[in-house]
């Protein structure tokens, strides 16, 4: 599934796939190199915060279903960002339908 | 003498081990289960990678502010003190001066984390780090 | 805080993490920006610890964690030791850890 598939969706204004290092492998969209490489590097750290978060509430819990972590999704006052796998997206609030952009992004993630 | 026997040596201390990224691979010396040592593990590699993220953003607003690469973390307990620095780990008591003596062993037995400590943290305990790392 | 020894600024923050008040050593390359990202992770890592003492505590019966007494970032230069609403930064090479764990305890 190439990246355009999710960038057409409503609300989205830049997807990227990013490596475990940080880096791009490619991407889509209205954002400015510096500022999508800065996407991926976040995205690629906070993926790794939520998996150590999951890791730890799972172990706390002793609850099965929490890790290992699918994605995140913070959202702010207009706009959100939000990842499954190693895929990451930006949302402009108002238009995006998140469920049908998380199903996407799943999708993508599990090329 | 290898840091963790070092550690070990000093009262106070009640278990050090080394812990590996994915938290499945580690050793210890001390008062530990072999389950408690994991699940130590686990916590410690989600301490290490949350406060890596916090540097990358400290060091996007300031470079070269000397916070990167992340040398270690302190969580202290009302009666016992965690401390990592590198890839190790020490569980020790709130007990005077064993707190600084204990992270002047590990920084300076650890030595300087290198800027790519995930990868090669993980591989110092034989993981293969084109393995993913999470 | 800022008498302790290698102190390069001290700070306190809202429970949100936002910088509520601060003094920088004349010098460093500290900036107030940046001491209220330190400030947001305090307070993000103050929150972790705290889930980490009472699920370590819970699941293992081993007690000495809470209340927790303060958790400290250790950088390639310098640290940062928080508690509560407070923190101090310090140079590793001068670093006193126990003094400022003290230090940042609340009366």
């Amino acid at each position: 599934m190439s990246l355009n598939k999710i960038l057409v969706l409503d609300g989205v204004t830049a997807v990227c796939r990013f490596r475990d290092d940080g880096a791009i492998m490619e991407a889509e969209g209205m954002l400015s190199p510096d500022l999508m490489e800065r996407m991926a590097r976040f995205a690629q750290w906070y993926r790794r915060t939520v998996s150590s978060n999951t890791d730890l509430l799972s172990l706390f819990s002793q609850m099965r279903g929490w890790s290992p972590s699918q994605g995140w999704i913070v959202q702010g006052a207009g706009l959100t960002v939000c990842s499954t796998g190693n895929v990451v997206c930006l949302v402009g609030n108002a238009q995006g339908s998140l469920n049908e952009i998380m199903r996407a992004l799943g999708e993508a993630a599990r090329e | 003498m290898h840091i963790v026997k070092q550690l070990m040596a000093i009262p106070g201390v009640i278990a050090a081990g080394e812990y590996a990224y994915r938290g499945d691979r580690f050793s210890y010396e001390g008062a530990l289960t072999e389950e408690f040592a994991r699940m130590a593990s686990i916590v410690c590699r989600a301490n290490t990678l949350s406060v890596n993220m916090q540097a990358e953003i400290f060091e996007s607003f300031a470079e070269n502010c000397g916070c990167r690469p992340v040398q270690g973390w302190i969580v202290r307990g009302s009666q016992i003190t965690v401390c990592a620095v590198g890839n190790y780990f020490s569980f020790i008591e709130n007990r005077d001066e064993l707190l600084n003596d204990v992270m002047t062993i590990m920084r300076a037995k650890v030595g300087d984390v290198q800027d790519d400590l995930l990868a090669s943290l993980y591989a110092r305990l034989g993981g293969d780090t084109k393995e993913a790392l999470y | 805080m800022m008498e302790l020894p290698g102190a390069l600024a001290a700070f306190t923050y809202n429970d949100r993490g936002a910088l509520q008040s601060h003094v920088l050593r004349e010098g460093t390359e500290l900036t107030p920006q940046v001491l209220d990202l330190l400030a947001r992770s305090c307070v993000a890592n103050l929150a972790i610890a705290s889930m980490e003492a009472s699920g370590w505590e819970a699941l293992t019966g081993q007690g000495g964690f809470q209340p927790l007494k303060g958790i400290s970032v250790v950088g390639l230069e310098w640290s940062v030791v928080a508690n509560g609403n407070r923190g101090v930064v310090v140079k590793n090479r001068d670093a006193d850890y126990e003094a400022a764990f003290n230090a940042v305890q609340t009366a």
